[in-house]
């Protein structure tokens, strides 16, 4: 019955077309939970699979991921919540002035962005760390660990991408940005650029010196791609929004 | 000229208030641009294309040079 009222939940955030007709980090929070607590269902279907099996032996240590991951149902119900009451608030107030060419989304893909990319960054990092330090596991469980957690952290963005995309179909592609948008995501491309190239540099030459980094081995592509993710969203979305104090 | 910053300024926010007193977004709808883009020309964050000054200064019926001007520190 939870899982039918959640992936109902689910659905009708992404169903529900006007859900990004405001820039508002909260929306952005949500949906990333939202997304994400939803392929955590699958999840959780094998963890307590395998919690039924070992349940008569003591309390196995699945319990404590499972327990994680209700956290992450708590902040989601309580969002939902708060967006609610917050809807309802906004709707007794709202001017109705007419938009033809909306900004919201391109801010709402840039808070995702930087939601994905950090969580992307840490996950696989602290992943990572336990199979080096605490729980060493199979070689084959490390891989298919790395992309299962890359996937659940990207797929947020992935998909408001593909809903912008979805809503600009329509347009000639040179009017997908207005030109101020343009600017601002060529300057985060540069320094995206630069800083990545940086970054990936520095941790490059760290590893020659001090064992403790080779970890990075392992998850160099997810950890590039998270960490380019995060740089280009926070970029962008300083330069689009610096005007506005 | 050498030395001295030359910088991009208008009178957009006047023209608006001249101008029926449209809001920043009902300029955007007209020139076709987001909100944001106009405030921060305004703001004198951002320094338009010719095309869009064009724009600005067709939808208002004025010269361009009326809206935008250089001016020196």
């Amino acid at each position: 019955m939870k899982k039918i009222l959640k992936i109902s939940n689910i659905t009708t955030l992404v169903l529900k077309l006007n859900f990004f007709k405001r820039d508002n980090f909260l929306r952005s929070f949500l949906f990333f939970t939202g997304v994400v607590s939803f392929f955590m269902l699958f999840r959780d279907s094998a963890l307590a699979s395998d919690i039924s099996k070992e349940y008569i032996f003591g309390l196995p240590d699945e319990f404590i991921i499972f327990f994680v991951s209700q956290a992450l149902y708590f902040i989601f119900y309580i969002l939902m919540v708060v967006l609610l009451i917050s809807g309802l608030k906004s709707k007794c107030s709202e001017g109705g002035e007419k938009v033809l060419k909306d900004d919201s989304i391109f801010i709402n893909a840039q808070y995702i962005g930087i939601l994905s990319g950090v969580s992307g960054l840490m996950l696989i990092i602290i992943f990572s760390l336990l199979y080096t330090n605490v729980y060493p596991i199979p070689s084959w469980a490390v891989d298919a660990g790395i992309v299962a957690i890359s996937l659940i952290a990207v797929i947020p963005y992935i998909l408001i991408v593909l809903y912008w995309l979805i809503i600009k179909i329509r347009e000639r592609t040179g009017e997908w940005y207005d030109e101020k948008q343009y600017q601002d995501i060529t300057r985060a491309s540069l320094i995206t650029l630069i800083a990545s190239v940086v970054i990936t540099a520095g941790i490059f030459i760290t590893q020659f010196f001090m064992e403790a980094f080779n970890f990075f081995n392992e998850i160099w592509f997810p950890f590039y791609v998270f960490l380019v993710l995060m740089l280009f969203s926070s970029c962008t979305l300083y330069f689009n929004k610096r005007v506005s104090g | 000229m050498k030395g001295k910053r030359i910088k991009l300024k208008n009178d957009l926010r006047r023209c608006r208030f001249e101008h029926n007193e449209i809001t920043q977004q009902e300029l955007a709808n007209a020139v076709g641009v987001t909100r944001l883009t106009i405030h921060s020309i305004e703001k004198g964050k951002f320094n338009p294309s010719v095309i869009l000054a064009l724009k600005i200064a067709e939808f208002f019926k004025k010269p361009v040079g009326s809206i935008f001007y250089l001016d020196e520190d």
